[in-house]
């Protein structure tokens, strides 16, 4: 038992030496692991320690390989959604200064979009490929507005500047083949930087906006930026606003690749050339919308050849109408121009209808006027004709001619506005010429040396006696009037035979001095009587000188008739008072002419003259108080013509 | 062969003969309308530096003026040098040319550059007290008397440009 008790001591002393010398020891390791210990288990440690190596692991590590190792992904994605749950306004009220330009922007660039395609619609709205649009859109039970948006969007990007944002100048540049370079590419680049700034300076003031499209003509640039570089993006067409969406996308991969080339530039573009196949990604260009064109034109080409046809027809028809009607209006038109007297003042060609406006002289030939000599119909053609007055010489002429209305012994002549009048004309006419010249434009002065008037002419041709008086009425019917001696008689017949214009002659009032003389002589001795005394025929001496005086007035009477080819038959009659028997009264009153007969006779009067003894004794027919007037002769002269 | 892109600023007053400078100097040449509407003009010139070392500038022909406003301001960003140019006639345009630069110094920090008096052509009207330019040249102000009529020290000017912003 002690033996046990003591083996037990040496036990324990060896033990706690033991322990003294592992103590002595191992006294540092301890402390270490104190420190472990304290490290390891003090309240928070954890946390403590990520704190300090967070930072390192992700220093270390690349985000990618850490966020899945830690889940992180689902983790925030729970976390989000919980708290958006939660309080959905803290967030939207967070987020808004961040999406809100560019929800705006996005808007603003769909609106011009959707502007820009409208545009190009409506160029395109009379188009053969509008007509196939209409069709596909029916036949697909499409909206026809998306067909036009389908067919509208075609565009090519023909070159891509990448820039650096700080300098201005030319990272990379990129371009489809057959781009030609009107200037150098820095240049350009550099003078896009400048433009930016100066719209940014001039228009943008502070809120930041920047300058992202730029539109020349069939082309439009789009900018977008990063922190480095600037995209600018060449294209032809209508690009649509994705197109803006691709080139962020590109841009944010270069970036995102090649961020510290970019932030690192220093004019060394050499070392970017790792960034041309990513440039390249930007010359995208959409032709698929032609190529689908042409495979749908192929199937409408069957619906739409017949109604091609019609239209084509129809055009056709439309234009050779159009082209027939031009002919013939132009035809007429020239016609026209080439009358004296018209003056087409305008023309108006509207639907094949031609309104036609001018100016004529009433004395064209309105015949020559006329348009369906030209195969005008009336419902093509109308007219609106103003009367106007010549100055060409023929309507002047004409004019003169209508409004004077001379005598064809007249003629009209026109010398450089001058008018010379010539010939003969009734003298009323020409009393009234100046004032009717007064009245036609164009006259600048009247000739009327040659005119003289009609009555002039004929007496000029006719030369009559003082005492014979010439009236000319208003159809030229001359009235002669008054003596003249016989030779002048008979020369008339002969003049007025060269007086044409003459309608009639009227002479009744004409006698000639011989006649007049021949007519008083004989009324003289009509009035001569003889008075015998009772159962007397014997002429006493008182008697015979009484008749020697008439034997001579006889011979002048035989003499004047001589010289109007007259012949004379003298009647001598015998009276008797009713006293005695008639047959005895008979035989005095013949005895009584007879004796005057005989006693002219024996004076010379006898060859030229017819003596008739007559004898007039019915005692009835007297009176019986007037016997002495009764026994008587009277003379009584018959006159005829010698052919 | 190396290329080197730089942006070059061209500074200084009105009509001391920068586009003309630039006219003689360039390969690519911009319209001068751009000066009037933007207020600047892009050219571009290849200098050889070393033999394995070319620089192709790109030449921002600023509208002169005494002053720098907004606009101008915003051109200058990014610069590599700036020539800036007087014109020796006018000494008033001397003086724009220091308040300019060191307005520039002020906004963008010290940047290489090399100072242009031109028409030097115009010797017998010259206007600069060479006692300004002998002070400012012991600054190490690289100053060249220019002509843009002769092109008289150009070239020059604008090689040790080039060689101040490879160094």
């Amino acid at each position: 038992m002690r033996a046990n008790t003591t083996e037990t001591l040496e036990q324990l002393a060896k033990k706690q030496d033991h322990q003294a010398l592992t103590a002595l020891l191992l006294q540092d390791e301890r402390q270490r692991l104190e420190l472990i210990e304290q490290y390891l288990y003090a309240p928070n440690a954890d946390i403590n320690r990520l704190i300090e190596q967070l930072p390192n692991a992700i220093v270390q590590s690349d985000l990618q390989s850490l966020y899945s190792a830690l889940n992180f992904d689902q983790a925030v994605q729970k976390t989000l959604k919980d708290s958006i749950n939660n309080d959905a306004e803290a967030y939207a009220d967070a987020l808004y200064p961040v999406i809100f330009p560019s929800i705006k922007k996005s808007i603003t660039e769909a609106i011009k979009e959707f502007i820009e395609t409208i545009n190009v619609t409506l160029e395109q709205s009379l188009s053969l490929e509008r007509v196939s649009w209409h069709i596909e859109a029916w036949r697909g039970g499409l909206e026809y507005r998306d067909v036009v948006l389908k067919h509208t969007v075609n565009f090519q990007v023909e070159q891509a500047f990448l820039i650096h944002r700080e300098t201005g100048l030319l990272l990379r540049h990129s371009s489809i083949d057959g781009i030609d370079l009107q200037r150098d590419s820095d240049a350009v680049s550099s003078m896009l930087t400048a433009i930016q700034d100066f719209i940014q300076d001039s228009f943008s003031g502070e809120d930041g906006g920047s300058l992202d499209t730029v539109e020349v003509g069939d082309y439009t640039v789009y900018l977008t930026r990063s922190s480095y570089s600037v995209l600018a993006c060449v294209i032809q067409g209508t690009p649509p606003i994705s197109l803006r969406s691709h080139f962020q996308g590109i841009l944010q991969s270069i970036h995102a690749q090649y961020g510290a080339l970019l932030r690192d530039f220093e004019g060394d573009s050499e070392p970017l050339a790792v960034i041309e196949p990513l440039l390249v990604e930007c010359l995208l260009s959409e032709r698929k919308s032609k190529e689908k064109n042409v495979k749908n034109q192929t199937k409408l080409f069957y619906i739409g050849t017949p109604i091609l046809l019609l239209l084509l027809s129809l055009s056709a028809y439309w234009m050779y109408q159009e082209w027939d009607f031009k002919q013939r209006t132009q035809a007429y038109i020239s016609h026209l121009n080439t009358l004296s007297g018209v003056v087409v003042t305008s023309l108006d060609f509207t639907n094949q209808h031609l309104v036609l406006k001018g100016l004529y002289d009433p004395l064209v030939d309105k015949s020559m006027m006329r348009a369906d000599r030209f195969q005008l119909k009336p419902e093509e053609l109308s007219s609106h004709w103003q009367p106007y007055q010549s100055l060409d010489p023929y309507f002047l002429l004409s004019r003169v001619d209508r409004f004077l209305a001379p005598p064809k012994s007249v003629k009209l002549q026109l010398k450089h506005n001058s008018l010379f009048i010539s010939g003969t004309a009734k003298e009323s006419w020409i009393a009234g010429l100046n004032l009717k010249l007064l009245h036609i434009m164009g006259i600048n002065s009247i000739n009327t040396q040659h005119l003289t008037s009609y009555l002039t002419h004929i007496k000029a041709v006719l030369s009559p006696p003082e005492s014979v008086i010439l009236e000319l009425d208003e159809v030229f019917g001359l009235t002669l009037q008054g003596e003249a001696s016989l030779r002048w008689l008979e020369g008339l017949v002969g003049k007025l035979a060269r007086l044409d214009r003459l309608t009639a002659v009227n002479s009744s009032q004409l006698y000639s001095f011989e006649s007049m003389q021949l007519q008083q002589l004989t009324a003289e001795l009509e009035q001569f009587e003889i008075y015998f005394d009772i159962n007397q025929a014997d002429l006493n001496a008182k008697q015979q000188a009484r008749v020697l005086l008439v034997s001579d007035k006889l011979k002048t009477v035989l003499a004047l008739s001589k010289a109007l080819d007259k012949g004379v038959t003298l009647i001598v009659t015998g009276y008797t008072d009713n006293k005695g028997s008639i047959g005895y009264n008979r035989r005095l009153a013949k005895n009584r002419s007879v004796n005057f007969i005989d006693f002219l006779k024996a004076n010379g009067v006898s060859e030229a003259v017819n003596l008739v003894v007559n004898s007039e004794s019915d005692s009835q027919k007297l009176p019986a108080k007037n016997d002495m007037l009764s026994r008587k002769i009277s003379l009584k002269f018959d006159f005829y013509s010698v052919e | 062969m190396k290329i080197l892109q730089k942006k070059i600023c061209l500074i200084g007053d009105f009509g001391v003969g920068k586009t003309s400078l630039v006219g003689r100097f360039v390969n690519n040449e911009f319209s001068d309308k751009y000066l009037t509407t933007v207020g600047v003009k892009m050219d571009t010139k290849l200098v050889e530096v070393e033999a394995e070392l070319k620089v192709k500038l790109v030449l921002w022909d600023i509208a002169g003026d005494s002053s720098l406003t907004a606009k101008v301001k915003s051109y200058l960003r990014g610069t590599s040098g700036f020539v800036f140019v007087a014109d020796g006639t006018r000494f008033i345009t001397v003086e724009s040319l220091f308040m300019l630069k060191a307005e520039i110094d002020v906004l963008l920090g010290a940047k290489p550059f090399v100072i242009l008096i031109n028409k030097y052509d115009l010797i017998e009207q010259w206007d600069v007290p060479q006692a300004l330019i002998d002070e400012k040249i012991t600054q190490n102000w690289p100053i060249f008397y220019s002509s843009a009529k002769t092109g008289e020290n150009i070239e020059t000017a604008f090689l040790t440009l080039c060689n101040k912003m490879v160094e």
